[in-house]
């Protein structure tokens, strides 16, 4: 049987409404410009923007990336042309698709973040931030900020009295228990979680004996870690109120709902958008199609729907 | 695929059927080619445009000149006509002719694979009047590639390999450092593609003679499209001595000589 009327595919992730839970993710998408030529901005259910600071950033020496069996290691360095050069040159164009921008900031120190909080608060077109909080704390001695519980709710914390746009906190995997993070961003006000970043890993060049990357470390992304990130989002799905947008090694309508069945509202195509450069497109046509045949008239009713007994 | 010959021992040259992508290609441009849907290898691998295929004229396809080094481009050598390969392109800011005055002497400089682009890139400069100096390196005789093709545009290579097997027994720099040496104060413009140290000589010898230098750089890549920031090459910016990363996918792969930073 074929459903009558097409399916609902839009979202909401908790003041955030998406029109499909489909959105390019942070780092693989550029600025969404680059993927202009390749497909319609406005049919996607949202991208986020490359991670912004309150300044330009030059990144990393290369080698940056090196391919690995199913993935690849990055250790781009965080480079970005700063907030004030995207609103200027890169915001104006993307405004005129309807799809939900999605700001990822970063920073060296919470001030920082803060800063980016206030200045995007006041700029039109923007649906929400999304708060990188994978990045080294200077005033913690290069710690993570996303690794300590205390420190990811005080920054959580300090964002959200800047700015009344949804935020989403994007959790990196490389801690014991991604559920204790993921509660200290709910409690100091996130609207929803992104998960999971990269891994940290490492590669070397037997013939040179020397690391593949100039940083020697960089973050593992790609299918190589999409049980890794399933499995983060399942346990998260079971500690939190909010909505959690699931990423990590996507690659196909399969894994789309996997990720929605272990407890993801929405989800984010990163890596994929390298090999696949139209995937997100798909994804979109793909799913709606699914939901179709399946007979299922609401993509939320696979939230969570994984049966486990 | 259209064909996909073996050259010599370890080198292909492949035909892709792509009216669209051969009529929008520059010499420099270069495709990103995904080999196959597996995901090891995961990503597509940048590909120089060797040659445009024609037909009546018109453009029909592309040719691909590549070396097989790894594990993507073993299967890609096992790829056989009749299928089919997802590819992305023309990409990339290829040479730049158009400064070029007509009294120039353009002077293409290839080692080993290097030679993929450059062939290409002599036909557009015989199109448009000028006849290229041609000068190419291997390790041998036998990855002396494609010079048949050079010589039926009506070009004479100078070669020069490592063995001493054909031509001059040295680098494809040597041939440069004498050919330059002979006609100083040539008004001139050098392309070229090779190794990264190759390159690094290239650029201080055009710099030496006085002459600009077009080189194209090769460098890792994930996207091919700007977006992924991982193809950066370190470029003095315009204020002169400062350090910037350009990607050599959207700013190159081409890029002037003196601007790189070794």
């Amino acid at each position: 049987m074929v459903a009558e009327s097409s399916p609902i595919l839009s979202i909401e992730l908790n003041g955030l409404k998406l029109k499909n839970p489909i959105i390019a993710a942070s780092g693989t998408f550029g600025y969404g410009l680059e993927y202009v030529p390749l497909g319609d901005l406005s049919k996607l259910g949202g991208m986020v923007t490359k991670g912004l600071c309150m300044w330009e950033e030059k990144g990393n020496p290369p080698p940056r990336i090196c391919e690995t069996p199913a993935g690849m290691l990055n250790s781009i360095g965080l480079e970005n042309i700063g907030i004030e050069n995207f609103i200027t040159e890169k915001l104006p164009q993307l405004i005129q698709y309807d799809t939900a921008i999605i700001v990822n900031i970063w920073g060296r120190e919470i001030d920082d973040y803060i800063k980016a909080a206030e200045r995007l608060d006041a700029v039109n077109g923007i649906a929400a931030l999304e708060v990188n909080i994978s990045c080294p704390n200077i005033k913690k001695g290069g710690l993570t900020f996303g690794t300590d519980p205390s420190v990811t709710f005080e920054l959580v914390q300090q964002v959200r009295k800047r700015t009344s746009l949804p935020l989403m906190v994007k959790l990196t995997p490389n801690v014991t228990d991604i559920t204790l993070i993921a509660r200290s961003a709910e409690d100091a006000g996130a609207n929803a979680l992104s998960l999971i970043n990269t891994l940290l890993g490492m590669e070397i060049d037997v013939s040179t004996r020397r690391p593949s990357l100039a940083n020697i470390t960089g973050g593992l992304s790609g299918p190589a870690i999409r049980p890794v990130a399933l499995r983060m989002v399942y346990q998260t799905a079971r500690q939190v109120n909010i909505p959690i947008v699931g990423l990590g090694g996507i690659s196909s309508l399969a894994d789309v709902i996997k990720f929605l069945l272990a407890g993801a509202s929405a989800v984010q195509i990163g890596t994929a958008n390298f090999f696949d450069p139209t995937i997100c497109w798909r994804l979109v046509d793909e799913l709606e199609e699914y939901l179709r045949n399946e007979n299922i008239s609401d993509v939320n009713q696979l939230v969570g729907a994984i049966i486990e007994e | 695929m259209q064909k996909q010959e073996s050259i010599a021992p370890g080198y292909w040259l492949l035909s892709l059927h792509s009216p669209q992508i051969a009529s929008a290609a520059a010499p420099g441009q270069f495709v990103m080619l995904k080999i196959d849907k597996s995901f090891d290898p995961l990503l597509p691998r940048p590909m120089s445009i060797h040659s445009v295929i024609k037909e009546d004229n018109n453009r029909i396809g592309f040719t691909i000149l590549y070396k097989v080094m790894g594990k993507g481009t073993r299967l890609l050598s096992e790829k056989r006509s009749g299928e089919s390969l997802v590819v992305i392109g023309p990409l990339g800011k290829g040479f730049n002719l158009n400064h070029i005055s007509s009294g120039c002497e353009p002077i293409v400089v290839g080692g080993g694979i290097g030679i993929a682009p450059l062939l290409f890139l002599a036909h557009k400069l015989l199109e448009r009047g000028w006849t290229p100096s041609v000068l190419l390196g291997a390790n041998s005789q036998q990855e002396l590639l494609r010079l048949d093709e050079f010589e039926s545009s009506g070009l004479i290579p100078k070669v020069s390999t490592e063995d001493g097997s054909k031509g001059v027994k040295g680098m494809v720099t040597d041939l440069l450092g004498s050919y330059l040496e002979d006609r100083k104060g040539v008004h001139g413009e050098v392309f070229a593609c090779g190794p990264s140290p190759m390159l690094e000589k290239v650029a201080s010898q055009a710099k030496e003679y006085g002459l600009n230098s077009q080189l194209s750089l090769e460098q890792r890549m994930a996207c091919g499209l700007g977006a992924c920031l991982g193809c950066v090459v370190r470029i003095r910016d315009k204020e002169g001595s400062q350090l910037s990363f350009q990607r050599v996918c959207t700013e190159g792969p081409v890029f002037n000589g003196e601007d790189i930073i070794w």
